[in-house]
């Protein structure tokens, strides 16, 4: 059987794509980073797990909100990630954005359901310490709502808890006695 | 596998080694592809639905047609101009997409449909297809009692006694300047209306979220306006916010599906969800509010926004928050700063046009 030249240069072109693909889970760049990972000994952080997230904070002069995307150090348990992204957000942007959060707030613990439901226990600094007016407010709750949207995929409705217990509202406002859903922060 | 997603090859996936799955961050929009159609007498704004999505007409006054696509996401934001639309958008908003026609003023009608995978938003120039019943007719948003009289007001100073609020320009607190403005808008709408005007509060008290919508309520109110401020940075070069609750609210945590109830003639509703009757009322009023504010003070920021509003929530009435941040007395760009008196005269303007357009 004779073959014609396009059925040649078919054949050339498949065994090209096929030696690309090869190629890609050969020495590509997942594979290369791991291989040079393997020949030393995993630092902590490694062994946990380097996750990348995006994290909201308030755009100076407006009400609106950036995500600024960071490299953050994530352990196998729920809770402690959720933990660790939320200890990221809090120590501000690195960028040119700011952190809607008061001085002194710190998130005291973090549950997470199986029906979607994010409770986040937060200190009394996060209602105590705020100043501001309904714009800030609404970039505290969105910053909050909006990482846990970006980051957390099965997470549908956020509830905030201060000292454990529930709270009407942060700076007088906004309802956040009832869980803030994702879909309407959005 | 890893190695593919942190390459960015596929900027809407990740891969979450842990679990060895791909979670995708883009979803199957429902709504795409809208345009607009200028065809003769009838404007026609038409899109590709994936699914049946229940369409809301949050209001469909001479002068704007607002509806919202309950649950739907969008494909792209569009803006929308041709026909009897002078301007407007589709675009996402909390709770699903929104439609928004700002309509020129020969308008008379609009029509909304929603089948065999397709929507449409129709809008006509042509009075005799809203005679044939064609098309439904374009009317002011109904407020009031009978015969659309807005016989009392609610003026609602935000904050009080030891909630302060933000600290202003100078180191006033919210509280009092709150005040401040809403005396001297009840003193501009009690000239203006033959309206009773009625302040949740008249001093430096501390009156709680669910008291201030009860005086409302109590009080039969038509209309609810609650008064706040900001600190001059929170809007560069100052400006203003006027917040409602979201297009499709409908309540709180266990009163979703609570509906008004009728017991011995007396309809009682939920709580949380007294507003959500009236939202559409609500986001017309912001928007004549944003409108006349924008005209006054040209280049000055006006944002309509939605939240949760705590003490909106359970006001039966159309309800809004404005917010307003202070300008600096002198920008750079030599815009000067409105003072109190402007502010509260363009604001009881287009509480004033707003009341006498709905009274015909």
């Amino acid at each position: 059987m004779k073959l014609t030249t396009r059925q040649i240069q078919i054949a050339i072109a498949a065994a090209a794509v096929v030696l690309v693909v090869a190629l890609w889970f050969t020495i590509g760049p997942g594979r290369g980073s791991k291989l040079a990972t393997e020949r030393l000994t995993p630092l902590a952080s490694e062994l946990e797990g380097i996750r990348g997230v995006y994290l909201y904070f308030g755009v100076p002069g407006s009400d609106d909100l950036a995500a600024e995307y960071r490299d953050v150090v994530v352990k196998d348990r729920e809770a402690d990630r959720v933990r660790a992204i939320y200890r990221e957000l809090l120590s501000g942007s690195t960028g040119s954005y700011e952190s809607p959060f008061p001085d002194g707030v710190e998130l005291l613990n973090a549950y997470y359901t199986s029906r979607g439901m994010l409770y986040l226990d937060w200190n009394e600094a996060l209602v105590k310490e705020f100043q501001g007016g309904s714009g800030r407010e609404r970039q505290l709750l969105a910053s909050i709502v909006l990482t846990a949207a970006d980051n957390l995929p099965d997470v549908t409705e956020v509830t905030i808890l201060v000292e454990g217990n529930p709270v009407g509202t942060i700076g007088g406002h906004f309802d956040v006695m009832t869980p803030l859903g994702v879909d309407e922060w959005r | 596998m890893r190695g593919i997603f942190e390459w960015g090859l596929f900027s809407d996936a990740t891969w979450d080694d842990a679990s060895r799955t791909i979670h995708f961050r883009s979803q199957v929009h429902t709504v795409r592809q809208a345009q607009l159609f200028p065809r003769g007498r009838v404007t026609e704004i038409s899109a590709t639905l994936l699914r049946g999505l229940p369409p809301r007409v949050l209001y469909a006054t001479p002068s704007e047609v607002r509806v919202l696509f309950e649950g739907g996401t969008l494909d792209t934001a569009r803006t929308l101009e041709g026909g009897v639309v002078s301007g407007g958008s589709i675009r996402e908003v909390p709770g699903g997409v929104e439609i928004r026609l700002r309509l020129n003023d020969e308008a008379k009608g609009y029509a909304v449909s929603v089948g065999s995978g397709r929507l449409k938003v129709s809008v006509t120039d042509d009075k005799d297809l809203v005679d044939a019943g064609l098309f439904n007719a374009l009317e002011p948003v109904p407020i009031g009692g009978p015969n659309h009289d807005v016989r009392t007001i609610i003026i609602d100073p935000g904050h009080g006694g030891t909630d302060l609020g933000a600290t202003l320009r100078g180191g006033m607190s919210e509280k009092d300047a709150a005040l401040d403005l809403a005396r001297a808008l009840r003193s501009a709408l009690s000239q203006r209306l033959s309206a009773r005007v009625i302040m949740t509060r008249e001093g430096d008290s501390e009156v709680s979220a669910a008291r201030r919508a009860e005086i409302a309520n109590e009080a039969e109110a038509d209309l609810f306006i609650s008064i706040h401020l900001d600190s001059e940075g929170s809007i560069k070069g100052g400006g203003f916010r006027i917040f409602t609750l979201p297009p499709g609210t409908s309540g709180g945590e266990g009163q979703r599906d609570a509906l008004p109830e009728d017991i011995d003639g007396v309809t009682l509703r939920p709580w949380l969800g007294a507003q959500a009757s009236v939202v559409g009322s609500s986001m017309a009023l912001a928007q004549a509010i944003a409108d006349s504010l924008q005209h006054a003070f040209p280049g000055t920021p006006v944002f309509t926004r939605y939240g949760p509003m705590r003490v909106l929530e359970p006001v039966v009435c159309p309800a809004i928050m404005l917010e307003s941040a202070p300008a600096p007395r002198s920008g750079p760009d030599g815009r000067r700063g409105y003072t109190i008196y402007d502010y509260t005269r363009t604001v009881a303007d287009a509480i004033e046009k707003f009341v006498k357009a709905a009274r015909g």
